[in-house]
């Protein structure tokens, strides 16, 4: 019995060194995503040496543009003149409009689209529609295979711009044969970019022109843009002629088929097309809660691929597989780091403080990096983002890493600062849950002024994990897949 | 829902080599008439141009050497934070 009484003092010690252990292996998750993230953005200057150009040739097919279409009618005129003036050979340009059963004026403007431009503006239609973009899609492919005439498939948004220069620039890589499909720099277009159209400037600018090129140096692509994606004839009868329907993010799945069939995917940064974004954020949650369930599907319809090289050199590789889940999984990893540091803190606040304070730097480091990498990339889009930049964490987490970098400067670092320190700690996984309210506050009486507000203060970043947490939920609850389309009033600045 | 498996991997493989080994696809030369040249103004399209074309994408692949510069000032700013850090610390 004495020994026992003896030994307990070490057992506790050794349970409390295990609650250490898996406190800091906690935190350790948490840096996961930032190494991932730096490891990208470290791959992006290698594209000046490591990129696609001298493998292109002056290759100007017939393409053919399929652009879905409901309820589009303010904004089809201006995109179907836009394509019709491409800086590209006339007789090898057609434009195929698939109009959704539209109930507005799309019929008739679509008729006078075909009379001003006739054999080179089709208008097709469904009289059953609403049942989402990738059955439109298949509806326009299935007539365009039908003719030998087209040699590539331009598939675009009714919304979007196009420079003029930027199809015969997504061309001269389909002269490879190795080659299947090209993708484009989207930028957000809005002529008034202001709060969430800013956000969503900086979020395209690095996940487009940033991310994308890292995606080409690495020889694996995540996703052809929606509203830009160029397939020759070949790969989309390689890959069964019709769009993926069984999931919300039919775009990605042309584009693993597209390089699992043994076919290349290319960005092309210097084709730019400007899209209209959600100017809401209630619209914006809609919208990416779609991408963020089509891409918890695809990880488990690609189950066999991950970090599994046999299967596919790139989708199939360590750099991918860790690209793809550090994003999947970052609400997860924010979870864990909170609970660490809380964890650690209770146990033992000296240690909890060394962990922070060592580890601090690194995250912010390596978010100053990449947002100075993201504006180098389009300096442009990027000078006029740069706040958004910087308060893409939010206010309040800014708050907290420039106090967590420079304690001297902030005034709350002296004297008894444990509420302070459980606040900074823990903000980390609450502002998730914050970020929902805002979404909430956004449809309140006085929402409008307060939840753009809420926005900075929260911060656009933490948003996204908020929806793919709504997206975790919305698929393990098999919640019915709705297309919900994003509301467009032709604001783009051409 | 698909497995989302297009073709088996060893068939994928042997796609793959296949292409590689193809040629470069080629699409037949623009022929612009007098009349379209003329109401360009008579200014050759870059698209009616073959080494206007090839001209571009050199272009292009050149610029994309600014991502060099973008690198360094990157470095530059962490180095700053790192370095007034230490200052203040």
């Amino acid at each position: 019995m004495n020994d026992v009484l003896a030994a307990a003092p070490d057992l506790a010690g050794i349970g409390r060194d295990v609650l250490v252990g898996i406190f800091l292996l906690f935190v350790g998750f948490g840096a996961i995503p930032v190494l991932a993230g730096l490891a990208q953005f470290l791959l992006i200057p290698v594209h000046a040496v490591r990129n696609h150009y001298r493998e292109t040739g002056p290759y100007l097919p017939n393409v053919a543009v399929l652009v879905p279409a409901w309820n589009e009618a303010a904004v089809l005129t201006a995109s179907v003149e836009r394509l019709m003036a491409l800086e590209y050979p006339p007789d090898r340009l057609r434009v195929y409009v698939v109009d959704d059963a539209s109930t507005d004026e799309t019929p008739a403007v679509m008729a006078g689209l075909g009379d001003r431009f006739p054999g080179r503006v089709v208008h097709l239609r469904r009289e059953k529609g609403g049942e989402g973009k990738a059955h439109t899609l298949n509806h326009g492919l299935r007539e365009i295979l039908a003719d030998d005439w087209m040699e590539a498939l331009l598939i675009m948004d009714a919304d979007v711009i196009y420079a003029s220069d930027s199809l015969r620039k997504m061309t001269r890589h389909l002269a490879d044969p190795t080659v299947g499909a090209v993708t484009a720099y989207i930028r957000e277009g809005s002529e008034d970019a202001h709060g969430i159209t800013r956000f969503i400037g900086f979020d395209y600018l690095a996940a487009q022109a940033a991310s994308r090129r890292a995606q080409n140096v690495a020889g694996a692509m995540a996703c052809l843009a929606g509203g830009a994606q160029l397939h020759t004839r070949e790969n989309l009868e390689a890959i069964g002629g019709q769009i993926d329907t069984s999931s919300l993010a039919e775009d990605t799945v042309t584009t693993f088929r597209t390089q699992l069939a043994g076919r290349r995917v290319v960005f092309e940064p210097h084709a730019r097309v400007l899209a209209e974004e959600p100017a809401g954020i209630d619209a914006l949650w809609k919208q990416r809660l779609r991408w963020a369930r089509g891409n918890v599907q695809i990880t488990s319809m690609y189950r066999h691929l991950w970090f599994r090289k046999s299967v596919h050199p790139g989708l199939g590789g360590f750099f991918f597989g860790v690209f793809w889940f550090a994003i999947l999984l970052l609400p997860l990893a924010m979870l864990l780091t909170s609970i660490g540091l809380v964890g650690l803190y209770l146990l033992d606040s000296d240690l909890a403080a060394s962990v922070f304070g060592a580890a601090v730097f690194v995250p912010v480091a390596t978010f100053v990096f990449m947002i100075t990498m993201t504006i180098s990339v389009d300096p442009r889009v990027g000078l006029k983002v740069w706040k958004e930049a910087l308060l893409f964490p939010g206010a309040i987490s800014f708050a907290v890493l420039v106090g967590a970098t420079f304690p001297p400067l902030v005034p709350w670092g002296a004297g008894d600062h444990s509420g302070w320190t459980l606040f900074v700690y823990s903000w980390l996984v609450l502002c998730v849950p914050m970020a929902f309210l805002v979404r909430k506050l956004e449809l309140t009486r006085w929402g409008r002024r307060l939840a753009p507000i809420g926005l900075y203060l929260v911060g656009f970043g933490p948003l996204m994990c908020a929806i793919t947490v709504d997206a975790y939920v919305k698929e393990f609850r098999g919640a019915a897949m709705t297309w919900d389309k994003t509301e467009k009033t032709g604001r783009v600045m051409a | 829902m698909s497995k989302g498996r297009t073709t088996n991997d060893r068939a994928a493989a042997a796609v793959a080599a296949g292409l590689a080994s193809r040629p470069y696809r080629i699409s037949p030369p623009v022929v612009l008439t007098a009349v379209e040249l003329a109401a360009r103004g008579g200014v050759l399209p870059v698209w009616a141009d073959p080494m206007a074309l090839a001209d571009e994408t050199e272009a292009d692949r050149l610029r994309e050497r600014r991502l060099y510069a973008g690198l360094a000032s990157a470095i530059a700013v962490v180095v700053l934070l790192w370095t007034v850090r230490a200052l203040i610390m």
